[in-house]
């Protein structure tokens, strides 16, 4: 009798439990709660017709002053209204809490206006409601939609290996920004990730943004998709188990197929490292190393109106002393230099540096990099295809 | 960040604060009223406030997101010292915490790049590991650990209402911090069955 009791009890118990459990679980049946990604597309970007010439600009955006003895870490993007904004952090020194998230606009009208502050940390500590020390690496980007995304690195305790990226977006040609919100690409806070690669766009209306992470001796490089409401809706790996790479930058060269090229930080020779895709970088083949020399810094790639790929790097194992274009006919496999855009002087001690570049073909078919001068500047450079031919 | 995802913050730094400020002040000694007046006071430890931050702030800045199964541990822990009742058995929590660290061993070791597989990436969307956590979650109800069931019930339900600002199912599930507490835990839960055993073979 007792037995049977307990029984019955033992067995409406545990269709108590089981009905939590479904009722919890249910909802994953529901196509509007199942968070799975549909296979999507790269959007490439529509080619501009420019018929006005050879032509070849360069100006500084900013340059150091009291406030901000220090820039770096240049972004930049085309706004919906046509202009360009470029954002580069600045500040006492790298890493420091006064650090902040500097952006200016840009026309070939009006030329740059005065850099106003788009993110600071205590302004970052407020709208995510935690504790943040100092600022990092910004990317900017705007979607088909004109949304203007802006990510950035913070770290709360400890440094570069212990950041974390946020990002905010905004509507009206960057007047004004959403609250910041918090990027979760790691199980556990403070996972090292940074930006600095240009995002890009995917046919759902995700966005694509390439991070790296590093803990001391490995880093290593992910792909992001970020949905509409700035969350982290999928992460692919782009390193396979491989240390190394860092800094990645893709190029989209058709719906599918795309190439991705790394900085480089490990052993000698110290080459840039090139990976490809074929599912619109849901998957990526091992990184491996090209014959283009990379001293530990950041690249710009990008992807030509006739299927080319243009590159800014530092011409260099070992010296960011200068900054050269170059361009491959064959997916980043070969590269042939164009330009020297900058050298330093040979004579100048310490030697001066070109570093962490960023670029973007505009809707007139321009090309404009932004890039760092031995951190005390932020330089611009336009130029068309027409002018990249003329160099042949 | 949006305001409930601030709020699950609050409660849960609320109840780690009573959870823990009730063991540190050995407040079980003291009658109800006083144990009760004292967990509701300490409702008031995640709004302090100190260089511009609250003390719930620098929980999430330091140390990031509590997962809701952390959460619902420290509530169950302050609920424990509130009515001095035992609502989980040693064994219940023993294997709780054994699978706890279990998962985060290996939602851990592999999101650290060293091999091109990371059980993190599943939690977005994964079918089979939707799939494989409710079968999981099936086998303990029919193995009558119901605390383990329960927790991946309230996890996925939270889940589902997206609580938390990650929309990884992993982050609802197990933390850092969890994951520590549950392998030393764990790993002290097995060495008392061993030496049982040992005793009374």
């Amino acid at each position: 009798m007792i037995n049977n009791t307990f029984r019955k009890k033992s067995y409406v118990v545990r269709r108590f439990w089981l009905g939590i459990l479904l009722l919890a679980f249910l909802p994953f049946l529901s196509p509007w709660r199942w968070p799975l990604l549909p296979k999507t597309k790269f959007v490439l970007k529509p080619t501009a017709t420019d018929n006005t010439g050879s032509q070849f600009s360069k100006e500084d955006i900013a340059t150091a002053d009291s406030r901000s003895p220090m820039l770096h870490s240049p972004a930049i993007t085309q706004l919906a209204d046509g202009r360009t904004l470029a954002a580069w952090y600045g500040g006492s020194r790298e890493g420091a809490p006064d650090v902040e998230i500097y952006g200016s606009f840009w026309s070939p009208q009006e030329g740059w206006t005065t850099p106003i502050s788009l993110m600071s940390a205590a302004r970052a500590q407020d709208e995510l409601g935690r504790f943040i020390l100092k600022l990092g690496n910004p990317v900017l980007f705007t979607d088909r939609s004109g949304r203007t995304w802006l990510f950035f690195g913070t770290v709360s305790a400890g440094g570069w290996s212990t950041s974390d990226i946020q990002v905010t977006f905004s509507d009206d040609n960057a007047a004004s920004w959403v609250p910041s919100q918090h990027l979760t690409p790691a199980p556990y806070t403070h996972d090292g990730t940074l930006v600095k690669g240009e995002a890009f766009e995917y046919s759902d209306e995700t966005i694509g943004l390439p991070v790296y992470r590093g803990y001391g001796v490995h880093s290593f490089s992910e792909l992001l998709r970020i949905d509409r409401k700035g969350r982290v809706a999928a992460i692919y790996d782009m390193a396979d188990g491989t240390g190394g790479g860092l800094q990645p930058v893709v190029a989209p060269l058709s719906e599918k197929h795309g190439v991705a090229f790394q900085r480089y930080f490990g052993d000698a020779p110290h080459r840039m490292l090139r990976g490809e895709t074929n599912d619109a970088g849901a998957t990526w083949s091992a990184p491996s190393k090209t014959g283009v020399p990379n001293p530990d810094s950041a690249i710009a790639a990008l992807t030509l109106s006739d299927g080319r790929l243009l590159l800014a790097y530092n011409n260099s194992e070992d010296k960011r002393d200068n900054l050269t274009l170059a361009i491959s006919s064959d997916e980043g496999l070969t590269w042939k230099n164009i330009c020297v855009l900058e050298t330093a002087d040979e004579r100048a001690e310490p030697t001066i540096e070109f570093s962490y570049p960023q670029m973007i073909r505009d809707s007139g078919g321009s090309i404009q990099i932004v890039y760092t001068v031995n951190r005390n500047a932020i330089r611009h450079v336009v130029f068309n295809e027409a002018w990249i031919n003329s160099l042949k | 960040m949006t305001a409930i995802p601030q709020l699950i913050e609050y409660i849960g730094t609320w109840l780690a604060a009573a959870a823990l400020l009730t063991f540190i002040f050995r407040i079980w000694k003291r009658t109800f009223s006083l144990r009760l007046a004292f967990t509701i006071i300490c409702g008031v430890v995640p709004f302090i406030r100190y260089g511009g931050e609250s003390v719930a702030g620098y929980v999430l800045g330091v140390y990031g997101s509590l997962s809701i199964v952390t959460i619902v541990l420290v509530g169950i822990k302050a609920a424990e010292n509130l009515t001095l009742e035992k609502y989980i058995t040693r064994d219940e929590r023993g294997i709780t915490y054994t699978l706890l660290a279990a998962a985060g061993l290996v939602l851990y070791s592999t999101s650290l790049g060293l091999t091109g597989f990371s059980a993190y990436r599943s939690g977005l969307g994964s079918p089979s590991f939707v799939v494989g956590l409710f079968g999981v979650a099936v086998l303990l109800t029919f193995l009558r650990l119901r605390l383990p069931a329960l927790l991946i019930a309230f996890a996925v339900a939270a889940f589902q209402l997206r609580l938390l600002e990650s929309v990884n199912l992993w982050d609802y599930l197990i933390d850092p911090l969890l994951f520590f507490f549950a392998l030393v835990l764990s790993v002290n839960y097995w060495i008392r069955q061993l030496v049982k055993l040992v005793r009374n073979p």
